[in-house]
């Protein structure tokens, strides 16, 4: 017992020697700017493995901190205004503003003098450090960016700051469309936040070269009228950047109409109203500014005179009013940055239908309908304006069920007929339109529908296609006897019975779909031969996409290229699970991965193990095994346990993280294994497994079988099982490469 | 009779002086956690299903007191359900937890990985069913496995440990 405390006590005096001895560090050859003053270090400042350390007291004196040393208890406090800092002699620890964090150093002490890690602590009393090659820059930003935020309503870009600061926007020479802002002193607040729409927005921030102003430069799918005063207003703490359209011409040409042009497509979102006495339409014109546009219109036989005024300046909403003559009625048509009027035909509505949830009626031309729900009772309101109904467009239809109680159709104004479908529940939609010889066939579907099942016929393999109205959950098997591939879609109802069904079509016979389980759909595809299948839509979709080999694989076509690595788990002094019996998962995993070698190089591929022998090998150098020799594909063969004894089954492991290739390759290997071994289908897993999350290629980690249970510890002691296992890894490797090839071509 | 009455007397006076102790006790620990009560409240423990295919919850009433150490002890103990499994091999004992900042630092003997069973699915259900329960409170957003107080890159070889975990939903069937 005395031995072991004099062993502690010296082991604990040699690490006090140690951690002094670290001290004896170089001395630091950049300049410091602090707030933009050059400052002489001279030996004020040190390298401490790779982390810059400054002399206490003189940090102090830069910062005009108050520096204390308490001796009894070997502790430095540096403190200012609500800013503190804490560090002890020996203790790796920096207390910091009630945060406590870890300093690989610690606390230096040399010729009795304290350095504390320069950039952990003037960061965490709230200055902005960052170095070049020659220089540290220190400075104490006073303005925080606390959130860039985008406001619809207004088209309004709003940057929300500490307090004010000098700003200067410009837009950048080389893009118009990207906006360049200077802050000065400014940087971004620790709980930053970016609030832009990802879609619509892309946000770079930087600092100038002198440090001094952070710049932020925002690109954007939208015009900005910049040299308009009314585009940047600072309130406050708030600077507001406006997107504002322009109204840019207003043109008359006898063959074509009246067009209202803008710089910018929010003009498609304009409230077109009509009024009579004197008979006039009225088209609101939003976030659009008035200011010196030409105006190229003459009086004609349709209308009278137009008129402009900049009706609202908060949010800007540019009004421009046609005065029509008596009988002349105007139709429009939205175009990218314009809108035209124009004195034509109608669109003619006709053969109004309702079945399964799909209302579908035809036009001669392409309608800009308007669809909305409205509640107490349920209905769908179709707005369709420009339009008028022929005779097979009826007023109502007869068809009724659980999800549809009427569809009635009126004439709403004189420019806007409405469909309204009178609802037993709330429903989604989804509208669609498609050419149908010289016009145009629409359809409204309710609920989660089908929209379409089609068979591709490419080089190399056939495509089964099956699209809905909503992103759906689906499962593709293959069946055997005769062969087929079933794909069950979960969260159809009511749905469109009476689809079109594709004709036969290279490897597909026969297509049909009908209920199968509770909110289970079952689409079945009979095959006359199967080489094999990858699904290439992603987990949820409103596109099922299922690729089919249309020819077995031609040895003499294999890219061989490739190099495929295999990475037998565990090993040396890690044996991994253990059986009742003895077996040791390390010899399996070994013993598989080199029966998968010696297949895969009999056909010609380039296969490297990660190890070959019983040895020990690093998770992380498996890694980058797999990395430096640019692995197309990353295969780790494991063997399962579990803690009782009749669990037992084969899964295979993509990362969390996975990409739709990672996918491909699990589950071509999934379905190939299985159908050799025979074992339970535990199925595809996603974990945060070290050797699959961190390779780049397509990975995957295999749990070929369990270990623990008896009688999978006796099969994978077998060379039959390991020889079947063996061959469905291959295969499966194999397929993913053949889907390359294809690809490629 | 004479007998019993000293027995009576006996017996009062060594309530006496368990009710003093108690009292000085209580007392202390009023002193070093002043306005903290007591009391009980009920958690989940997750233990593996028995095909080892989720994890599944036990409910619990523990003392609220050092809670999470009640938690994981609650965890090793292993579950009333026979359907349901074990997660924590045997001789494993939680050292301590130690809470910065949302993150849990749980730190087990060696015989969390000595006298584990190993396998993928194995890991996972060890690892997520301490991860679940833990993240169960508020006070805890995440946590980092530690094991005789170091950290661990991996448990048995297939996850990755390194970096703090958090809540799995995906892994859970009730």
């Amino acid at each position: 017992m005395q031995r072991k405390i004099g062993l502690i006590a010296v082991s604990f005096f040699i690490f006090i020697l140690l951690s002094n001895m670290i001290v004896f560090a170089n001395e630091y050859g950049k300049n410091i700017y602090f707030d933009g003053e050059k400052i002489n270090s001279d030996s004020n400042i040190k390298d401490v493995n790779g982390e810059i350390y400054i002399k206490a007291r003189f940090l102090s004196e830069l910062l005009e901190a108050d520096l204390e040393w308490r001796k009894s208890i070997q502790l430095l406090e540096l403190e200012k205004e609500n800013n503190y800092a804490k560090m002890m002699k020996g203790n790796p620890y920096l207390e910091i503003n009630n945060t406590t964090r870890k300093v690989a150093n610690g606390l230096v002490i040399d010729n009795d003098q304290a350095y504390l890690p320069f950039k952990k602590i003037v960061e965490g009393f709230g200055y902005i450090f960052t170095t070049d090659s020659k220089s540290i820059y220190v400075f104490n930003a006073e303005i925080m960016v606390n959130k860039i935020s985008y406001d619809e309503k207004y088209r309004r870009l709003k940057i929300n700051l500490s307090e004010e600061t000098q700003v200067e926007i410009n837009k950048m020479k080389d893009n118009p469309e990207k906006l360049k802002i200077l802050l000065r002193r400014a940087t971004l607040s620790g709980d930053f936040r970016d609030e832009l729409p990802s879609e619509e927005f892309e946000l770079e921030i930087k600092r100038t070269q002198d440090k001094m102003y952070l710049e932020i430069i925002v690109d954007s799918t939208k015009n900005i009228s910049f040299q308009e005063s009314e585009s940047v207003i600072k309130t406050g703490n708030d600077i507001l950047i406006n997107y504002l359209s322009k109204l840019k011409e207003i043109n008359w040409q006898d063959n074509q109409g009246l067009e209202i042009i803008t710089d910018d497509n929010i003009i498609g979102e304009a409230k077109i109203s009509y009024i009579n006495e004197p008979k006039r339409m009225v088209i609101d014109l939003p976030h659009t500014i008035l200011n010196g546009f030409k105006n190229n219109f003459s009086e004609n036989r349709w209308i009278e005179k137009v008129e402009v005024s900049q009706f609202k300046t908060n949010p800007m909403v540019t009004r421009v009013v046609l005065e029509l003559k008596e009988s002349s009625y105007l139709t429009q048509e939205k175009r990218d940055n314009s809108i035209i009027f124009y004195p034509k035909g109608q669109v003619e509505l006709s053969n109004l239908e309702y079945e399964d949830s799909v209302i579908s009626f035809e036009s001669n031309k392409k309608l800009q309908p308007k669809i909305f729900t409205l509640s107490e009772p349920d209905r769908l309101v179709v707005d369709l304006p420009g339009a008028f109904r022929n005779y097979s467009f009826s007023d109502e239809t007869a068809e009724k069920d659980k999800v549809v109680k009427k569809v009635r159709t009126s004439r709403f104004n004189s420019d806007v007929v409405r469909l309204v479908a009178d609802l037993n529940k709330q429903v989604n939609y989804n509208w669609s339109t498609e050419r149908n010889g010289d016009g145009y066939i629409n359809k409204i579907y309710l609920n989660n529908n089908i929209r379409k099942i089609e068979i591709g016929d490419q080089k190399g393999y056939n495509e089964i296609r099956i699209s809905f109205n909503n992103k759906l959950d689906y499962e593709v098997k293959k069946r055997e006897s005769p062969e087929r591939l079933v794909v069950d879609v979960r969260g159809l109802e009511n749905y469109n019975r009476k689809l079109q069904l594709p004709e036969e079509k290279g490897l597909v016979k026969k297509v049909d779909f009908g209920p199968y389980d509770k909110d289970v759909v079952r689409f079945e595809f009979l095959l006359e031969n199967y080489y094999g299948h990858v699904v290439n839509s992603d987990n949820k979709t409103k596109n099922v996409s299922i690729k089919l080999w249309k020819t077995r694989r031609e040895k003499d076509k294999e890219d061989l290229s490739d190099l495929i690595v295999i990475d037998p788990g565990h090993g040396g002094f890690d044996p991994g699970a253990i059986g009742g019996n003895g077996l040791q998962e390390k010899e399996v995993n070994l013993d598989l991965a080199l029966l998968v070698r010696d297949k895969l190089e009999k056909k010609g591929h380039n296969v490297l193990l990660t190890r070959k022998t019983d040895e020990y090998v690093s998770l992380q150098r498996r890694v980058e095994i797999a990395r430096d020799k640019k692995a197309r594909i990353f295969v780790s063969i494991h063997n399962n346990s579990s803690r009782k004894s009749h669990t037992g089954g084969s899964e295979i492991y993509v990362s969390q993280n996975y990409k739709k290739e990672d996918m491909q390759l699990a589950q071509l290997i999934n379905d190939n294994l299985c159908d050799e071994i025979k074992l339970d289908d535990r199925g595809l897993k996603q974990d945060n497994f070290y050797v699959i999350k961190n390779t780049i290629m397509p990975s995957v980690l295999l749990e070929v079988a369990f270990l623990s249970n008896p009688h999978e510890e006796k099969l994978l002691g077998s060379n039959v099982f390991l020889n079947k296992a063996a061959n469905g890894i291959v295969d499966g490797i194999l397929d993913f490469l053949e889907k390359d090839r294809l690809e490629a071509e | 009779m004479d007998i019993n009455r000293k027995i009576v007397v006996v017996s009062i006076v060594i309530i006496i002086v368990l009710l003093a102790l108690f009292g000085t006790l209580r007392i202390i620990n009023q002193k070093s956690q002043p306005n903290q009560l007591i009391e009980e409240m009920e958690i989940s423990i997750y233990f593996a299903t028995d095909e080892a295919m989720y994890l599944t919850s036990e409910k619990r009433v523990i003392k609220s007191e050092n809670l999470y150490q009640n938690a994981i002890n609650e965890l090793i103990a292993g579950p009333n359900n026979p359907a349901n499994s074990k997660t924590i091999p045997d001789q494993v004992e939680l050292k301590d937890i130690e809470i910065i900042n949302g993150e849990a630092r749980v730190n087990f003997n060696r015989a969390l990985i000595d006298n584990h069973w190993g396998g993928s699915t194995g890991e996972r259900m060890t690892v997520y069913s301490v991860v679940n329960t833990l993240t169960q409170f508020k006070e805890i957003e995440e946590v980092t496995f530690l094991i005789e107080g170091e950290e661990v890159k991996t448990l048995v070889g297939h996850m990755d440990l390194t970096k703090p975990l958090t809540w799995n939903e995906e892994i859970i069937k009730e």
